[in-house]
């Protein structure tokens, strides 16, 4: 019996397509970047795929604050749900972000870590992402660890926009990407594409969590029904 | 250009590391929530059938 949706699947096949073509539009279509010297900036090819999963875990993480409003206006677990499953598939995109960054960085920078503002921010989000589930798997009451995780999700939520903003207000060392005339037509074209296809690779992850999820629950509620 | 490749070399290993580990995370996490859901849907239907059966009888 199919249990799946098959949107899910197609932006998971078609997110899966954009971004290897994004993949070989970074290596053999998009000019090289240049250090004002005139050397070859290798490392920015990182960019092309490190930024539109950052990107992406800005976005899933609405869904958390999101969900997490409408689980306490209404307390339907459902939303719960939803909240956790945006918030797992954010600290997959936050941790991806985090490795690729610490990469990039070691490159350009000679270190493997700087506390500069859009690292630092980006840095606790990852830490209030990781602190969500240490709040849910601390709290054994459904109700008030649903009412807890939303509430928390929320507030954590709030780091997502400076930590994205920080850069155009804060001096910092770290690129600001969205600016006019910051990028090649070529490299804008691919970066665009990266980002599409992660965008949908990031719904089609949730997607399919929220599936599993759901299946699992239904599961439960059948054995239940067998059981007794 | 072995001006060029002496630019490129010392800064490959970190980008072929950060595509690696993108692709490897991407392909495990798609990997590893269909064999759940294989996994879970074979279950329910084991379930449901025999929910259906005992219904029946």
């Amino acid at each position: 019996m199919k249990k799946r949706s098959m949107l899910a699947e197609i932006m998971l096949v078609l997110g899966g397509i954009i971004t290897t073509v994004a993949l070989l539009m970074a290596f053999f279509w998009a000019p090289a970047s240049l250090y004002p010297d005139g050397r070859v900036d290798f490392a920015q090819k990182i960019f092309y795929f490190h930024v539109p999963v950052a990107e992406a875990s800005f976005l899933v993480f609405v869904f958390t604050a999101y969900y997490g409003i409408r689980f306490l206006m209404t307390k339907r677990r459902e939303y719960d749900t939803k909240a956790k499953i945006a918030t797992e598939v954010t600290l997959f995109f936050v941790l991806l972000t985090m490795a690729t960054g610490i990469l990039w960085t070691r490159v350009e920078w000679n270190v493997w870590w700087q506390w500069e503002p859009r690292l630092t921010t980006y840095f606790i989000m990852t830490l209030l992402v990781i602190g969500y589930f240490v709040l849910r798997n601390s709290v054994e009451d459904e109700e008030k660890r649903a009412t807890y995780a939303a509430a928390f999700g929320i507030l954590a939520f709030i780091d997502a926009p400076i930590s994205f903003l920080i850069t155009r207000f804060v001096q910092s060392t770290h690129p600001v990407v969205f600016k006019s005339g910051g990028l090649e037509t070529p490299m804008l074209v691919t970066f665009i594409i990266a980002q599409v296809g992660m965008i949908m690779l990031g719904y089609a992850f949730y997607q399919l969590r929220l599936q599993q999820e759901q299946l699992r629950e239904r599961l439960d509620a059948l054995k239940i029904s067998v059981g007794g | 250009m072995g001006d060029i490749y002496s630019q490129v070399l010392p800064q490959a290993p970190y980008v072929i590391a950060a595509y690696a580990l993108i692709w490897v995370s991407l392909l495990g996490f798609v990997g590893v929530v269909f064999s759940r859901l294989r996994r879970l849907e074979k279950e329910l239907d084991v379930l449901e059938e025999s929910l259906k059966r005992r219904e029946q009888a």
